[in-house]
């Protein structure tokens, strides 16, 4: 017998991240925090891990407001502001179903406009970001994964994950795929 | 019937279930099978062409056409006349401000609630309103309700644990579609109060929790009013996500029999006095949640106005009524949205095979 598919299609056609350039020292670099709890720690740490590496820089730093606004995905107008500041952002983090969305398409709306980008998102919610990714339409999105739960560690425990996944995240916005949990 | 379906091949009709099993296309219950002769029956519940788009359904953003929807409605077990209340369905939840991807994608246990008001209550149905409407055993309901679920998971992609991820979920994920009892509501109908001419028919999806039994004694018109506090007081549960986040919508089922103990039946009065009890003081929530939610001022109401409180009139007389708190998050706050259900002179499908 014949059946017909329930199935939907999606007219977003995938569009690779492929790859991209290393982080230059005279590169603009974008921290954008969700405003989970923990994420705004987590991500200063980030940049200074970065800074570690690569010297002093002066950050670009967006946070999103409140843990209510972790939920939603950045306005076209400020997905704009920051492509036009930043030439890298990395973005902290998802760790609940919607914020993970919310992240992984704020990142992919950054990277479609050329900016290289990072994504921490907990382990725990690595199916979800990666489904997003595909339906948003750049499945390969630069993504770094964190142990799950990062809100309820100390500032410490961040900032130690900080420094262990920061070598990760230098490689991923250079679209280098496969990156290890911290 | 336009040729955009993927046609699928099963050497019988039990094998084509168990195919569409594995293939994840279920909510877990055995489906009927999509012939194209029951999708083409099915396509004549609406007077809209197969290929028009009713919307995008995140988080997999497919596209909802009426033939995707109609091949849905197939397998939840729908009626040709059931069609135009899930087409309807599906406008609300796409419509933007549903946040439709989100809902699908949060942690919370929300499912989306469909409340229908209009004649559509009878001619599409019956759908009920009454003695268990929101249980089992109503077949327009559960139907209505189950094809909705469907669309998610086939065209939304909310599949548990990639495109779905509540964290325990709740029963009205399977289906979860009420009509109002409008002979019993002492206001307007829902759809009215919303917009609505008295003559139509729409359907009311809010992001929404299983409902929340509450029992008062009414007797009186003091009782009465220590009902509208007894409601105010579930919906601020401590744990819940409206006493945290404070903004959308939530709502109160009254049964008949309570509705008509209300000494005054001013609405905007009744959702006033649920507004004043339905609140938590900023100090005990910043005890029991910490720094994880942002408080305002020294009491967070569960809805930022007491008009956000929804109210409707369902289930049988006696002793129980509901509340119904609601996802509370995403970009537009988990609001109610309302579509309306395009009423025609349904084909007569009778001579079609089913």
């Amino acid at each position: 017998m014949k059946l017909l598919s329930p199935a939907g299609i999606s007219a977003i056609t995938d569009v690779s991240y492929g790859a991209r350039a290393a982080l230059d020292p005279g590169d603009r670099v974008g921290l954008l925090a969700n405003s989970f709890p923990g994420s705004v720690d987590f991500i200063r740490a980030v940049g200074t891990e970065l800074e570690k590496r690569q010297g002093r820089r002066d950050f670009v730093f967006r946070e999103k407001g409140g843990i209510r606004e972790s939920t939603l995905t950045l306005s076209v107008g400020a997905v704009d502001t920051l492509a036009d500041r930043c030439d890298v952002v990395f973005a902290a983090y998802g760790h609940c179903g919607s914020c993970s969305s919310a992240i992984v398409r704020d990142v992919i709306a950054l990277a479609q406009r050329g900016v290289r980008v990072c994504a921490f998102v907990t382990d725990e919610f690595a199916d979800t970001a990666l489904f997003v990714a595909r339906s948003a339409g750049m499945s390969d999105v630069p993504i770094v994964w964190l142990p799950h739960p990062m809100a309820a560690r100390s500032a410490a425990e961040r900032a130690d994950i900080a420094s262990r996944v920061a070598d990760s995240a230098l490689a991923a916005i250079e679209g280098v795929r496969d990156v290890a949990v911290a | 019937m336009s040729p955009s379906p993927e046609i699928l091949e099963a050497r019988t009709e039990l094998d084509a279930i168990e195919q569409m099993h594995r293939a994840g296309m279920t909510d877990g219950l055995p489906v009927i099978v999509p012939t194209e002769d029951r999708v083409e029956r099915m396509l004549l519940g609406v007077s809209l062409d197969p290929d028009v788009l009713l919307g995008v359904v995140g988080p997999l953003d497919g596209a909802a056409t009426v033939e995707k929807v109609a091949i849905n409605a197939v397998m939840a077990g729908c009626l040709p006349e059931h069609l135009p209340v899930v087409v309807a369905a599906i406008e609300a939840i796409t419509t933007p401000a549903f946040d439709i991807g989100a809902v699908q994608a949060t942690t919370h246990n929300c499912a989306p609630l469909f409340i229908v008001n209009g004649p559509a209550r009878g001619f599409n149905g019956p759908i009920a309103h009454g003695t268990g409407a929101l249980g089992a055993g109503h077949r327009a309901n559960a139907a209505i309700g189950r094809a909705v679920r469907l669309v998610l998971v086939n065209i939304g992609g909310g599949r548990p644990g990639v495109g779905d991820m509540a964290q325990l979920g709740h029963p009205g994920k399977f289906a979860y579609c009420i009509a109002e009892d409008e002979d019993n509501d002492p206001w307007t109908p829902l759809h009215v109060r919303r917009g609505f001419l008295p003559e139509s028919s729409a359907v009311t999806a809010l992001a929404a929790e299983a409902p929340h039994s509450i029992r008062v004694r009414v007797q009186t018109d003091r009782d009465a009013q220590q009902l509208l506090r007894a409601a105010g007081m579930s919906l601020a549960s401590i744990g819940s996500n409206n006493v945290q986040f404070g903004k959308g919508n939530v709502l109160v089922i009254l049964n008949p029999e309570y509705a008509a103990a209300l000494a005054d039946p001013d609405i905007a009065e009744v959702q006033r006095a649920i507004y004043e009890s339905a609140w938590q003081p900023t100090a005990l929530l910043e005890e029991i949640h910490g720094d994880t939610i942002d408080l305002r001022g020294d009491r967070m109401h569960v809805v930022a106005d007491p008009a956000d409180i929804l109210l409707i009139v369902a289930g049988d007389g006696g002793g129980y009524s509901a509340v119904v708190p609601t996802w509370g998050g995403g970009p537009h706050g988990s609001i109610a949205v309302t579509a309306a259900i395009r009423e025609h002179d349904v084909c007569d499908y009778s001579g079609v095979p089913s």
